[in-house]
């Protein structure tokens, strides 16, 4: 079984297909991935900013990092679920999708991340900065930043080779189609 | 004078609507998520070890630059359409939301959380201010579906 043919079986399920034509459901999903963000994602810029000694410096970075961890591991698990639920349900043209490509490929990192700077920076104790915490604080931003821009871009991809200009200037009509949003506006300009 | 869309930058080639909306979501995260590490805490969850003013006190600069960010990437986003965000129900909402999180953020929420010893108001406050920013969320995913 091709990894095409993995994703075709996912879009089959029917939970796949119930989230793909419910009006609802989509929309829903899509808010709890959201929120998720919003407030889990707080987790892990609070995190990264005193890593960079630029919030709670009075705090030991240990401190700040256990405490915030089980909160980090819900906000993970809600913002995957959702994401899984959305990406099954057009799990066809999310295979070729070169923007949902490189956002599993930067998750990916985001494990090796955690598995490199684990025992020198989030695990270690004492009150002293660990000497890699500015290194491991600016690549984990980097990584998430890169995530969530994919992540909007997933939106906007178009297949080669094939002429649907997602902005079409003609006739004095502009037409962005929101590909992934399920909604075509179109308005006439001037 | 009639507005020109398609003279809009963001109307006129393909990278800059995505990229405005990066750093729309990107700054969400800032105020939002700011504001939501001190809720946590008034209801005594995530950073137990910090007294919620403290936690204010250090949140504090990047809420406002995630607000900051926030607003003017949506105003550009607005420009784009100014009549089809006029005329969503959703994105009122989403106004109204907004304006009203601001004075509630600024004024009785802020109150609360610096307030020692801790108020017994702060499970309200702090479960209100949530349940605002996420109703703010959710009316701005449905801009799109409505």
């Amino acid at each position: 079984m091709s990894i095409a043919q993995i994703f075709h079986w996912i879009q089959s399920t029917g939970w796949a297909n119930a989230l793909r034509e419910s009006d609802l459901a989509y929309p829903i999903v899509l808010s709890l991935h959201l929120c998720g963000i919003a407030f889990f994602g707080a987790a892990i810029l609070i995190t990264n900013l005193r890593l960079l000694g630029l919030a709670l410096q009075q705090s030991p970075v240990a401190d700040i990092v256990r405490q915030l961890r089980p909160w980090k591991w819900a906000g993970f698990i809600l913002v995957v679920t959702c994401g899984f639920l959305m990406a099954s349900a057009k799990a066809d043209t999310y295979y070729p999708n070169t923007w949902f490509r490189i956002k599993m490929l930067l998750l990916a990192l985001v494990g090796i991340h955690a598995l490199v700077f684990r025992r020198s920076v989030y695990r270690a104790s004492g009150a002293v900065l660990p000497r890699n915490a500015r290194l491991a604080g600016c690549l984990s931003l980097a990584l998430w930043l890169g995530i969530l821009s994919m992540g909007r871009w997933i939106a906007y991809y178009e297949k080669p080779k094939k002429v649907n200009a997602s902005l079409k200037v003609s006739e004095g009509v502009v037409g962005r189609e929101y590909s992934d949003l399920g909604t075509t506006f179109n308005y006439h300009a001037g | 004078m009639i507005y020109d869309l398609a003279a809009n930058p963001l109307n006129s080639n393909e990278w800059s609507f995505p990229l405005t909306e990066c750093f729309h979501v990107a700054s969400m995260v800032l105020c939002i998520g700011t504001i939501a590490v001190v809720d946590l805490r008034l209801l005594g969850i995530g950073l137990r070890n910090q007294t919620a003013a403290q936690l204010v006190r250090a949140t504090e600069g990047w809420t406002i630059a995630g607000f900051s960010i926030v607003i003017t990437s949506g105003l550009l986003i607005f420009s784009s359409d100014p009549l089809k965000y006029l005329h969503s129900a959703p994105f009122q909402l989403k106004m109204t939301l907004l304006l009203f999180g601001i004075l509630y953020n600024y004024t009785l929420h802020r109150k609360v959380a610096q307030s020692s010893p801790p108020s017994a108001l702060r499970f309200v406050i702090a479960g209100f201010s949530l349940a605002l920013w996420a109703a703010l969320v959710c009316s701005s995913i449905f801009i799109a579906f409505w």
